[in-house]
């Protein structure tokens, strides 16, 4: 830096300098700046590395695969948590060597797998025309489904590079069979947490039986099931299952819930119920579950009153036929209670946040804050504005979307402002 | 009270310490001094005057702003925000530029740090790789073979 120096260039900038560059630029552009020579990439690496640790689906399908590719090359090493979203499917074995390739510290995948849609496989400016539509259905269509059923079995066998995997879930619109299901946790024994999503739906006992010998240290499992007549009440027997989530189209099997509540080893902790109404006598079933700490399910305003009972119960997700004053027991009743995400199956309250926002907040305050969303309403916080709000803010935080389910790898519970 | 630093070229300055403390390293130094601090001159060896002319500037024009925070994200932070009298400030031929921000290192002064920063970021926002080469005169130093193989295996995906 003397005047009788030559004036420095970029690239004569030290780390901590070329850093806060980097840190005032997005993804794309701090990729972009790697690639143009190795003193920006090594920077890249130490600096964008740390934050890639856990790189969730909604920052992924933000970057086009040239991204997401070069992205892996650089800092693979860092990633243990990865989801990405893999369409069209046969792109499936460049994914799954270039996670083998790069990313030797991955233990939790997220894999979402799905048919192009319309949308994305023809033209925009055509899009609208029939003849495209009609291309779509006789061409597309079927190419996509011949590409779906050659890729898969590949699929299955690229993850056996992936036998330390701790965390496996496959989000599929594509109807992926048991099989395919049985050669992934051959290939991965370690899972602690296979989550299957709703395909497929036709695991029988022999099925789960099979999974749970393959896999016996899940902790966390989620399947669907299509009728009361799938045995799947065998899972309790795997001794560190603690959390599940069961798509179901037909009311649960009674012999499942019994099984669940006198699970002994490890006691349920989780349970997320992803389906129609539950009866009655099965809400009173569940919460004989003392143990559960976080729940999801759709019932009556007049089961309310059982839930109370689950004492432990800190998150609750529920869909719910109620009116506005039936649901204050649910924000006020649980002892616990941090996050409450309500879903009304019949939209009946305008401005029930707001009255209970003024009124009720001060019954919480001594315990600790809920945050809570409730479909369809927004806060006005110009009209919330009162003398006591920013202490009642402190207590009810409102929530403009849904927190999703913390059915996560190390029991981390995480509250995510939106 | 009136401080006085010393440039790498031998120029003194003089400055108030309340603008002068705005560097966490003049204010480091100050604290060494202690009672001594009177008549003292603080070397700074890393600035020369031409530089420490225009940071002094620079901390004057922005001696009551508050103190900016630490943040720990990998988001992409805003870079429009830069205020009309920065921007003009920074109106400067690139290696000024770069002079500022190594000293703006040196010195601890993180606000300069990220005005300057942000301000090389818009240099390089939207551009390619081969323009970003091109704007700072950086060598592209990857081998032909290197970038061929690069090339090969990004075959089986396409930018969108």
């Amino acid at each position: 830096m003397n005047e009788s120096s030559e004036q420095p260039n970029v690239l004569s900038l030290n780390d901590v300098c070329l850093e806060g560059i980097m840190k005032n630029l997005g993804i794309k552009n701090q990729l972009k700046l790697a690639r143009t020579c190795r003193r920006f990439r090594i920077v890249f690496q130490n600096y964008v590395g740390p934050f890639c640790e856990l790189m969730n689906m909604e920052f992924t399908t933000a970057l086009t695969e040239m991204e997401l590719k070069s992205l892996l090359e650089l800092v693979g090493d860092y990633v243990q948590s990865l989801a990405i979203p893999i369409t069209p499917l046969y792109k499936v074995e460049g994914y799954m060597r270039l996670l083998s390739k790069n990313c030797p510290n991955l233990r939790r995948l997220q894999l979402l797998l799905k048919m192009s849609l319309l949308e994305d496989s023809v033209d925009p400016s055509k899009r609208d025309t029939l003849s495209n539509r009609e291309r779509f259905v006789a061409y597309d269509d079927l190419e996509e489904l011949t590409s779906m059923l050659r890729d898969l079995p590949r699929l299955s066998a690229r993850l056996a590079d992936f036998k330390t995997l701790l965390s496996l879930e496959l989000y599929t619109y594509v109807g992926i069979s048991k099989s395919f299901v049985l050669n992934c946790c051959q290939a991965m024994r370690n899972l602690r947490y296979l989550n299957l999503q709703r395909h497929p739906d036709d695991l029988n006992q022999k099925d789960f039986r099979s999974i749970m010998r393959i896999c016996p240290l899940l902790e966390r499992f989620g399947f669907a099931v299509r009728s009361e007549f799938q045995e799947c009440e065998c899972i309790c027997e795997l001794s560190e299952l603690q959390h599940v989530l069961i798509w179901h189209h037909k009311p649960l099997r009674a012999e499942l819930l019994d099984a669940l509540k006198k699970k002994s080893t490890k006691p349920i902790q989780s349970l997320i119920l992803i389906g129609p109404l539950i009866p009655e006598e099965q809400i009173q079933d569940i919460c004989a579950i003392s143990t559960l700490r976080e729940l999801q399910l759709f019932c009556q305003a007049s089961d309310i009153d059982t839930l109370l009972k689950l004492k432990e119960l800190q998150i609750l997700h529920i869909t719910i036929r109620a009116k506005k004053e039936q649901l204050k027991p649910l924000v006020f009743g649980f002892p616990k209670l941090f996050l409450l995400n309500i879903w009304l199956s019949e939209w009946t309250m305008e401005h029930y946040v707001r009255d209970l926002y003024v009124i009720d907040a001060r019954p919480l305050k001594e315990h600790h804050s809920l945050h809570l969303f409730i479909e369809g309403y927004k806060p006005d916080w110009k009209i919330l504005e009162r003398p006591d709000d920013a202490a009642n803010k402190k207590v009810i935080k409102i929530l403009s979307k849904p927190n999703n389910w913390a059915v996560l790898l190390n029991t981390e519970i995480i509250i995510k402002d939106n | 009270m009136i401080i006085k630093l010393e440039s790498a070229d031998k120029v003194i300055f003089e400055s108030d310490v309340s603008i002068a403390n705005h560097s966490e390293t003049i204010k480091t130094a100050l604290e060494d001094l202690g009672d001594e601090v009177d008549g003292s001159v603080v070397p700074l060896p890393n600035v020369n005057s031409a530089i420490l002319r225009k940071v002094l500037h620079w901390a004057t024009f922005h001696k009551d702003d508050p103190e900016a925070a630490e943040e720990i994200e990998n988001k992409e932070k805003r870079t429009d925000d830069i205020s009309s009298w920065d921007a003009d400030f920074l109106k400067v031929d690139q290696g000024t530029l770069f002079e500022l921000m190594l000293a703006a290192d040196y010195l601890g002064i993180k606000g300069l740090l990220d005005v300057t920063c942000k301000t090389v970021a818009n240099m390089i926002k939207g551009r390619s790789p081969q323009d970003i080469r091109e704007t700072f005169a950086i060598p592209n130093d990857f081998s032909p073979a290197e970038e061929e193989q690069v090339r090969k295996e990004n075959e089986w995906c396409e930018e969108k």
